[in-house]
């Protein structure tokens, strides 16, 4: 009783005053007296928006003093969804609706504040915004951009890319965006197709390299008229088009224009679905629907208006990026953020120190603060903040709580809709309780339902919309509807078919349950299947690939599994799967890279030749596949299953056949060491009388017809017949991992700390925590961690081994590499290594990394022995007086963890091999200012062989402590300045 | 501590005692074993159970010799690898101990210094060669490679024997690659350092033709070691030193 109940009771409810004042009561205020009609509750308000949806779409535009010109009527021509056409008679300029001045919000209101990683934070008032697009919309017309064109833009979420959108949106062509941290691949995939006039880019100097990547896309662009640098940055020479500036084009003739209206209908953004077959859909969302939509949900849903400030984290490439534009329109100010997030506070310090009132982020960064134990509410003052917003994926009812506690008594809206819609079929309400995982209401004059679906339980259906909404998508580009039938009208005749599942819950809210659809939800990442396939078509090994989604219970959003059929059989190998993770992660992104590749026979396949993924999804996942007499092959999917299972638990797969032949192996190895047989394969090698050199026997014998290397002590792992088969077995596989993941950060390029004399990783932790960097962050581990594994005993090998991994994450540089102690001796070797194969190191650091003496030459070597054996002389006095009462003898030290200590020895022996040979780049030592007696100054010696220039940081700490709290945070912070290459600003 | 079995700083008791006594014996020495020392060594089949009866009961009564305290009172400890000591409360003058067997001979050290022994009979086996290929250092297999026939296999063994009773001193026995170091048999009691560990002082113990065996010493503090060899005798229901003992 009591679990529900206190699930029940909603965890923020509005108070009597904020109901009174909300837009919303005062929006139903104006329906009540226009209609007549009484609404007594949100239900009631709700049934007539959706009954009655023309006269709320025409009162709407009314009530809210929309600029436009022409009939209201009709509102909306047509009764089916899919075809219906809203207000045919009105035109309107979208840019010019956002930048007019409003009531409460003047001109010299602030309209967008930029802020940035790397620059100082821009503030733009709205007549400065509203100048600079002017100009720029001038600038644009006369360079003959038409109305309808298409233009195109690669630009980072700043100022820029709002002034060059609406400048665009100003002169009647429509805009459509990807971030600069996207694949040029995927770049040029979708503006192909659009054959775009116009292209704005950012060419200033950044981390990712765009430029190059810009100059990749415009090769592919053979449409385009001209180019405009978002920043300054210089356009390479190599494009050989007609380039503008935007800060020049901004400065043009603005007053000349005069904001144009277009037809209600014409096409303003147009973005990308993530495509289950070909390439990505294009959807052109028209400029009326997507406004009025826009200015609805902002202002009756979220109750935005003049003196609100709403940052709703994203990149320019996201719908939510279109969607907090249009917000102006409400009298809002918007924030962008041009930057990543390095730690849990890095938004919540952005929302306090700007004032931010509403705050729009994902439920992963919701989770991200809530794991590292990070309170908002204690480290900020929030007070402005009303209200959070969460979109992406399923909210999980803790973070409603959790907001509750850290964040403050405020609403958490969890808000979901789309691409497809550039806007929510669920969002918030500011006159209703928040409860636990719901999504507080229904979009208004939308009827949004949970169609019963066989796949599902009910309540719980595909979400559909029922009726005409004016946010729908005009169309798809160059299509002539019948794809764009197949894509949202085809499964349910008549009604908009979404792809979610949902339910709406007995207090009228919603839930949501994932999609419905055969789009992949890869750790809440939304991948389509397609840009895999094209990825893969590219290696002529693989003959027929079909992507999948795995869900592990309970867990929102799967992992990546890829069947593949190989063009010869069996012959997917560890080296081919390599080879595939790479291709995936350089031509789409490391979220394509998938958790399980297994080799199959044939694919799924429906009676028209076309692979069914969602068959191969439900087989793998479990449920009873729907339609198997609509398979061709429907045989196919148990082979299917089995595969996976196979590569998935390799030695626990391994086949009966195989494993009893390894026990008749070990078997006969046994007897022949032990002269003893038979031997039973639970009995214990040292109670048959086994001893080291007989152990010893069974490794050497073992490893000689296995050709494999076991560890010296196998038999004290595994002192019994069976135990040593899984021994081998798991030999075999190779399912350590020595590059693991150490953060959850992913918007940059990856920084790889690599291990110290134990091999381990963990003494990173701290630094992990504390380090600015907005990159993933990988620790790489020693080998011998293994038990199954042979330490390595030469730092060469070292380096070679974990360079090979570290290219399965990332294939090309440049990369970033960190050592401490004895890796930084490894990231150096390793950095040596990747120059030599022509990849360019971003980053090399050496923290208190010592060499051994043998590096030192005489002259220096001579005053450090000296020092060293007056130091024995005085520790040999001091133990010789503790000595005298007894005949102690030390004992050996204290053990580490076996794996531990065996990684140590063999570390210790490549310690004292290695030397430094040249490197012709550049890095930077971390010196702390404690030195440790037994080691010399490494100094001369790094100075000696980096030769592309040697920085020196030094720390105030010493080796024991530089990775522990309250020093790390030195450390952490001098290194992420360090990594952001901008040390010098100390 | 029984003065007559007392140390001076260097010396090393090492006491063989047989393992092949009758079943009677077994059965009254494994009255001298804790529990604990009685369920391990009934895991064993029947020649091991035996070995491991009588063995615990020799390294009980010499314990016993050394310390003063009654053979069934002595209580062990067991390092981080598994090593056997005596407990602290007991080992209060330092006293350190190992055992080997080889077959039914049993050879346990007594000194107070971290120490390992091993003893293995010399048997020829056509794969020892292979497993010292794979596991000695260099400079040991170019010294075996220099001999011929017996004593190339008695140059297997003490190598063996010298290496193994290096890994039981330093207590994690086979966990430490045996490549680290070498032993030289051509030098009478040695040092060889451990890389970022001890030193150890090894020397081959004189056991005749059949036999190879080898002790090592922690070599901090312990100057050339004296060895003291004694035998042991089952009489009167345990084990006791027999009338004669060799300085």
């Amino acid at each position: 009783v009591t679990e529900t109940a206190v699930r029940d009771q909603p965890v923020f409810t509005p108070t009597f005053d904020a109901v009174a004042r909300s837009q919303l009561t005062a929006f139903m205020r104006f329906c009540e007296s226009r209609t007549a009609a009484t609404f007594s509750d949100q239900a009631a308000f709700y049934r007539f928006s959706v009954e009655d949806f023309r006269l709320f779409w025409s009162l709407f535009v009314e009530w809210s003093d929309l600029t436009v010109s022409g009939a209201l009527e009709p509102v909306c021509s047509g009764d089916s969804c899919e075809h219906a056409v809203f207000f045919p008679q009105l035109a309107l300029n979208y840019a010019e609706n956002l930048l007019r001045p409003l009531d409460g919000a003047d001109d010299d209101t602030p309209a967008v504040i930029a802020c940035h990683d790397a620059r100082p934070d821009e503030v733009l008032t709205r007549r400065a915004l509203r100048d600079r697009v002017a100009g720029t919309a001038a600038a644009l017309a006369e360079l003959g951009v038409q109305p309808g064109d298409r233009v195109v833009a690669i630009a980072p979420n700043d100022a820029n890319a709002i002034v060059a959108c609406l400048a665009t949106a100003a002169v009647g062509a429509s805009f459509s965006t990807a971030s600069p941290d996207m694949g040029s691949f995927a770049i040029a995939d979708r503006f192909r197709q659009l054959a775009p006039s116009v292209l704005f880019a950012t060419f200033a100097e950044r981390e990712d390299a765009t430029a190059a990547r810009v100059a990749d896309v415009v090769r592919e662009l053979p449409s385009l008229q001209f180019i405009v640098s978002l920043d300054d940055g210089l356009v390479p020479s190599e494009i050989g088009l007609a380039s503008y500036r935007l800060s020049e084009l901004a400065k043009t003739r603005r007053a000349e224009f005069a904001w144009p209206r277009f037809d209600f209908n014409h096409s303003l953004f147009i973005l990308f679905s993530s495509g289950t077959t070909g390439p990505p859909k294009c959807i052109v969302h028209g400029a009326g629907g997507t406004l009025v939509e826009h200015v609805k949900e902002h202002r009756l849903h979220l109750d935005l208006g003049p003196g609100d400030t709403l940052f709703f984290h994203s990149s320019t490439a996201w719908m939510m990026w279109n969607w907090q534009l249009s917000a102006l329109a409400s009298g809002a100010t918007i924030l962008v953020y041009d930057g990543g997030i390095r730690a849990p506070d890095a938004l919540w310090r952005i929302v306090a120190e700007n004032g931010v009132t509403v705050f729009g982020t994902s439920p992963p960064y919701l989770k991200l603060c809530e794991d590292a134990q990070f309170s908002p509410r204690r480290e900020f003052r929030l007070d402005r903040l009303r209200a959070v917003l969460s979109t992406g994926s399923i909210l999980p009812d803790a973070s409603y709580d959790w907001v509750r506690s850290e964040v403050g008594a405020l609403p958490l809206q969890s808000i979901s809709g789309g691409t497809d819609i550039i806007g929510c079929f669920v969002l918030g309400n500011p006159n209703l309780p928040v409860r636990r995982g719901e999504s507080q209401w229904r979009s208004l004059a939308l009827d949004v339902r949970a169609m019963p679906s066989p796949a599902v339980t009910w309540p719980i259906g595909e979400l559909i919309c029922a009726n005409p909404f004016p946010s729908r998508p005009v169309g798809f580009f160059g299509d002539d509807g019948r794809a764009f039938h197949q894509a949202y009208f085809a499964a349910n005749e008549g009604v908009w078919t979404h792809g979610d599942l949902f339910e709406v819950t007995s207090s009228g809210g919603a839930r949501l349950h994932g999609r419905s659809d055969a789009v992949l939800n890869v750790g809440g990442a939304r991948i389509g299947p397609a840009e895999i396939y094209r990825a893969l078509a590219g290696l002529p090994e693989i003959q027929d690939a079909i992507a999948v989604e795995q869900r592990t219970d309970g867990v929102e959003g799967g992992r990546l599994v890829l069947l593949v059929v190989m063009s010869v059989p069996g012959t997917l190998d560890a080296s081919m799967r390599a080879r595939i993770r790479r291709e995936l992660a350089r031509s789409a992104t490391p979220a394509h890279v998938p958790a399980v590749i297994a080799e199959v026979g044939e694919l799924p396949q429906t009676h028209s030749g076309k692979r069914s993924e969602r068959a191969a999804r439900d087989a793998l996942n479990g449920i009873a596949v729907r339609n198997r007499s609509a398979l061709r092959n429907p045989e196919s999917l148990d082979g299917l299953v089995d595969s996976v299972a196979r590569v998935e638990a390799r030695q626990a797969a391994r086949r009966v056949g195989e494993e009893a032949t390894d026990i008749a192996t070990i078997s006969a190895i046994w007897e022949e060491a032990l002269e003893i047989s038979p031997i039973g394969l639970e009995e214990n090698f040292f109670d048959l009388g086994g001893t080291s050199l007989s152990a010893l026997r069974v490794v050497e014998a073992v490893a000689a017809h296995y050709g494999r290397d076991l560890p010296q002590s196998a038999l004290m792992q595994a002192p019994t017949i069976e135990s040593m088969a899984k021994l081998i077995a798991q030999t075999e596989g190779d399912d350590f991992a020595p590059v693991i993941r150490l953060s959850r950060r992913s918007s940059g390029p990856p920084l790889f700390l690599v291990h110290g004399v134990f091999g381990e990783v963990f003494e990173f932790q701290a630094l992990v925590q504390h380090l600015d960097y907005e990159g993933p962050i990988y620790g790489v581990r020693a080998r011998g961690l293994d038990v199954r594994a042979e330490p390595h005993s030469r730092l060469e090998d070292m380096a070679r081994y974990y360079v090979e991994h570290v290219r399965e994450i990332q294939p090309e540089g440049p990369y970033s590499l960190l050592g401490f102690s004895f890796g930084g001796l490894v990231a150096f070797e390793m950095a040596r290594l990747l120059r030599a194969e022509g990849e360019e190191i971003e980053f090399l650091g050496l923290l208190d990394a010592d060499l051994h003496e043998r590096c030192l030459p005489w002259y220096e070597w001579l005053p450090f022995a000296t020092r060293r054996q007056l130091r024995r002389a005085v520790r040999v006095l001091e133990r010789s007086r503790r000595m005298i009462p007894g005949l102690q003898n030390p004992r050996p030290e204290p053990a580490l963890p076996p794996p531990l200590e065996r990684v140590q020895a063999h570390a210790m022996r490549a310690f004292k091999n290695y030397r430094p040979r040249p490197y012709d780049g550049a890095a930077t030592l971390f010196r702390v200012d404690v030195r440790r007696a037994e080691f010399c100054d490494a100094l001369p010696i790094w100075s000696r062989v980096v030769r592309g220039g040697l920085t020196v940081r030094q720390l105030r700490a010493d080796h024991m402590t530089v990775l522990h709290e309250p020093t790390v945070l030195d450390f952490a912070t001098v290194l992420s300045y360090a990594l952001a290459g901008r040390a010098s600003a100390r | 501590v029984s003065s007559k079995y007392g140390f001076s700083a260097n010396t090393v008791w090492l006491w063989q005692a047989r393992l092949d006594h009758p079943g009677e014996v077994v059965a009254a020495a494994s009255q001298l074993l804790s529990p604990q020392e009685r369920m391990q060594a009934a895991r064993g089949s029947a020649d091991v159970a035996r070995r491991r009866v009588l063995a615990r009961a020799a390294l009980r009564a010499v314990l016993g010799c050394h310390t003063g305290i009654s053979p069934t009172v002595v209580r062990f400890e067991y390092g981080p690898f598994g090593k056997p000591r005596l407990a602290s409360a007991q080992s209060g003058g330092g006293v350190q101990f190992n055992l080997s067997s080889t077959g039914d001979l049993c050879l346990i050290a007594v000194t107070t210094a971290e120490v390992g022994v091993d003893v293995e009979r010399i048997a020829g086996r056509a794969d020892l060669e292979a497993v010292a290929s794979r596991f000695f250092a260099r400079d040991e297999l170019t010294a075996i490679r220099q001999r011929r026939g017996n004593e190339r296999l008695r140059a297997l063994f003490q190598t063996w024997t010298l290496k193994e009773a290096l890994v039981k001193a330093d207590g994690r026995g086979l966990t430490l690659p045996l490549d680290w170091f070498a032993v030289s048999i051509d030098e009478g009691p040695q040092v060889v350092s451990l890389e970022g560990g001890h030193s150890w002082t090894v020397m081959t113990l004189p056991f005749g033709p059949e036999i190879a065996a080898a002790v090592a010493l922690h070599s901090g503090t312990v100057p050339e070691p004296a060895l003291v060899f004694g035998e042991l005798d089952w009489d009167g229901g345990s084990f006791v030193p027999a009338a004669e003992v060799t300085r």
